[in-house]
């Protein structure tokens, strides 16, 4: 099968963001592969490494340095990439969804891979939308939070399992399908610098956003983007009723 | 005890009396726990009148024997004050705190203000910045910001006789002051002889924007020494931050006393546990690297160029580089579980020496070849089938080799074993001009070699300045200088 993996340039998640002129600050702070999306690459060397994938083609949207991410990827074992080189913001404040979903739609008319790995979400974000909308313009199945994936013997469907508040749910899905990525579905391997160097060498296309011909609009306005509040320090109490006065009278959470 | 002390939280007497290494106990039956440098004062001054032993305690993770009492004395303990002050300078680049405030959150506390501590080791959720200044701590960023000689701008002390000396702890925080003798040196290094250390000023450089880290592996200490050489000139230069080294026998402990730990080498880098049951063999050498710059993209490319250079030499066997922050952590996790994995496989003979990176292998080497020859007179002697195992680490970039003589499953010292490996190691030390103790310090482990390693008068001196500021010897009783003999004690 050839597998399709969305890779998203994020700022590293050990970064402490801070808010300036109202969205995060991207000024000279460490970027690095959305985790969940590292996962997705991950997997799709598994399914290579296993024999299930031939060929593993990995795509990100954003800016130039998204070619770095890109890297990445195809130094964890992807062999080749796709870069949609756009100037806007893909943290939500200019890019979102709705058009990423049909900007990866189009690669995936030019493609047509068997199987789209996404990330569940992007740490910058945290929409999780991405995936679900994709598999909606496409019309294939779609599965969620996956947290164990094998490819089945005819070479034709996957079996997923994916974690849900009551319990491991399997799910058998024909190909074509979309699958995003969850925590446990595997931990990502270290870049070795041998292959680092190799990934130097596989090809990247650029495309340009522009040129895809989709509704890049912003749709949702950002009415205000703040650094949370820092939690109030807590306090003991020395008894049950005092706590229960509390609860009561200041917290006002019990009558 | 004249000072008020509240009986909160633990008053269990045994985390004061026994130190990290686990290897030293003291007998004190008092700990003192003051809040403010007034009540320091009052200690002091009541024991030096009643000529009552001090050991000022820090975090306790001092690795000689310095942090816990020889016999009964009372144990001041700074771990009640650790308030960080403020700012010396408005930018933050000079941070003002008290001796008891533990490193981890000094350096949390400058991170969020966009500085760094320029220094960090293994020990920091424990370790006190006033156990750091007194201990002279080096550790892994020593290369790139200097020692705290260098970084120290100023103290509060407290002496003996309850005087409080301000040693440039000013509230400017000049980065300048050539006015008089620089006394706050000796209380650096001086392991809680002279005084109580209660407030620490320290310059702060700023948080690096940009963090890269790599581990590569190698057959040969010759070629971690060429690495080394060309990642010191030719190739990182500037931004190099750190570069420590680990072998195999250490790195095997790790892997033994931690089995899920993944190592970055590991084939495919799959879990272990749910894959090849740790079999994989570790190289010889593993070293990790760290930059610190301003341009990530820079810096990148300033590692994979030297990558392609070591790797054309043929000096490296393989290796990683950290795509994210979160690799480099997991990198330094292993790093930093050399010291707890040695404690928890066995008692442990620590060794911190001093050597041109260059003789670490004939070191290694011949420390080996005496080693063998020692477990077999042990094997006749007692004999146990047990083998000594010596797992080595360190600031290769400074010279610096944390040797650890490991004896598996019996975590109880042989004397007679101990008096061979010291022995041993002073001799290869020496036979290569090095120094017995690169970082932790004398203690009550290494004060005794003080006559071997120092001259009469240079050792004379020492005691002068001594009896200075603790005219009845009740600072630390019984380390750091050896007892006097007759040729060298004073009148
Ligand atoms: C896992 C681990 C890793 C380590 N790595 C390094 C390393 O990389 N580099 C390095 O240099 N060291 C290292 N060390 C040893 C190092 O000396 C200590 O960790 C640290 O500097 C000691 O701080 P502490 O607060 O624990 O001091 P303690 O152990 O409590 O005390 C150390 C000495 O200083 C004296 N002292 C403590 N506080 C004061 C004070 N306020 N005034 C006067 N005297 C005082 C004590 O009396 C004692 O003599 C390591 C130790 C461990 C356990």
């Amino acid at each position: 099968m050839k597998v399709l993996v969305g890779v998203k340039r994020v700022v590293d998640y050990a970064v402490k963001v801070n808010v300036k002129n109202g969205s995060v600050n991207l000024n000279n702070v460490k970027m690095s592969l959305n985790p969940f999306c590292e996962i997705a690459v991950e997997e799709a060397c598994r399914l290579k490494e296993s024999k299930a994938a031939e060929e593993i083609i990995a795509l990100s949207i954003g800016p130039k340095q998204c070619t770095e991410t890109l890297r990445t990827a195809l130094a964890m074992g992807c062999d080749r990439a796709i870069h949609i080189s756009t100037d806007m913001r893909t943290d939500y404040m200019e890019l979102q969804p709705y058009a990423i979903a049909k900007m990866i739609q189009k690669i995936v008319d030019q493609e047509q891979p068997d199987l789209v790995l996404l990330g569940k979400q992007g740490i910058d974000s945290d929409c999780g939308q991405t995936g679900p909308m994709l598999a909606g313009f496409l019309g294939w199945p779609q599965i969620t939070f996956a947290a164990n994936l094998t490819a089945n013997d005819d070479g034709k469907s996957i079996t997923v399992e994916r974690e849900t508040d009551s319990g491991t749910e399997t799910i058998d899905a024909t190909l074509p399908a979309v699958v995003t990525c969850d925590l446990r579905l595997n931990e990502p391997r270290y870049a070795t610098l041998p292959n680092i160097m190799k990934a130097k060498k596989k090809k990247v296309d650029t495309i340009n956003a522009d040129d895809l011909d989709v509704d890049l609009k912003t749709y949702n306005e950002v009415v205000e983007v703040f650094e949370p509040i820092g939690r109030k320090a807590g306090v003991s109490v020395d008894n049950v009723d005092e706590l229960l006065d509390k609860l009561r009278n200041e917290a006002g959470v019990i009558v | 005890m004249a000072p008020n002390n509240d009986n909160d939280d633990d008053t269990s007497l045994e985390k004061y009396n026994v130190d990290w290494t686990g290897h030293y106990r003291g007998s004190s039956s008092i700990v003192v726990r003051p809040k403010s440098t007034e009540e320091v004062s009052r200690i002091l001054s009541y024991c030096h009148k009643r000529r009552i032993g001090v050991v000022p305690q820090g975090g306790n993770t001092g690795l000689v024997g310095g942090s816990v009492g020889i016999g009964g004395e009372v144990i001041l303990s700074l771990e009640k004050m650790n308030n960080i002050e403020c700012y010396g300078k408005k930018d933050g680049s000079v941070i003002r705190a008290d001796a008891g405030c533990i490193l981890e959150e000094l350096q949390n506390y400058a991170a969020k203000n966009g500085n760094l501590v320029p220094v960090d080791l293994g020990a920091k959720g424990s370790c006190q910045i006033g156990g750091n200044v007194s201990t002279n701590a080096g550790g892994v960023y020593y290369y790139r910001y200097g020692s705290l000689h260098a970084n120290v701008l100023g103290l509060e002390v407290v002496t003996p006789t309850g005087d409080v000396l301000n040693l440039g702890y000013d509230p400017v925080s000049h980065l300048k002051d050539n006015t008089g003798y620089h006394l706050k040196h000796l209380f650096i290094g001086g392991e809680g002889t002279l005084g109580v250390v209660t407030k620490v000023s320290l310059r702060c450089p700023p948080l690096p924007v940009s963090r890269g880290a790599m581990w590569v592996t190698c057959a040969s200490l010759s070629d971690v020494v060429r690495v080394l050489t060309l990642a010191r000139t030719d190739h990182l230069n500037e931004i190099l931050a750190a570069f420590e080294f680990m072998d195999r026998d250490v790195l095997e402990l790790v892997r033994a006393a931690y089995p899920s730990i993944r190592f970055p080498l590991d084939i495919g880098n799959v879990t272990p546990a749910t894959t090849i049951n740790n079999d994989t063999i570790i190289d010889p050498y593993s070293i990790l690297i760290e930059t610190h710059g301003s341009d990530n993209n820079h810096d990148r490319e300033k590692l994979e160029s030297f990558f392609e250079c070591i790797m054309e030499e043929g000096l490296v066997v393989d290796g990683v580089m950290a795509q994210n922050l979160g690799q480099i952590e997991d990198f330094w996790k292993i790093r930093e579980l050399c010291n707890p994995a040695t404690a928890a496989m066995g008692y442990v003979y620590k060794y911190d020496i001093s050597l041109a990176a260059i003789d670490f292998d004939s070191f290694i080497h011949d420390m080996k070849v005496r080693l063998i020859d020692a477990s077999h007179d042990q094997q006749k002697a007692a004999s146990s089938d047990k083998n000594l195992i010596c797992g080595n680490w360190g600031h290769i970039i400074d010279g610096n080799l944390h040797c650890n003589i490991v004896s598996p499953n019996s975590f109880e010292r042989d004397s007679e074993l101990l008096k061979i490996i010291d022995e041993g190691i002073f001799e290869e030390v020496m036979k290569r001009n090095g120094s017995i103790s690169a970082e932790h310090g004398l203690g009550q482990y290494k004060n005794e070699y003080m006559t071997r390693i120092k001259t009469p008068s240079t050792l004379r001196a020492m005691y002068d300045i001594k009896r200075v500021f603790d005219p009845h010897g009740i600072m630390n009783p019984g380390k750091y200088l050896p007892e006097p003999s007759a040729e060298s004690s004073p009148e």
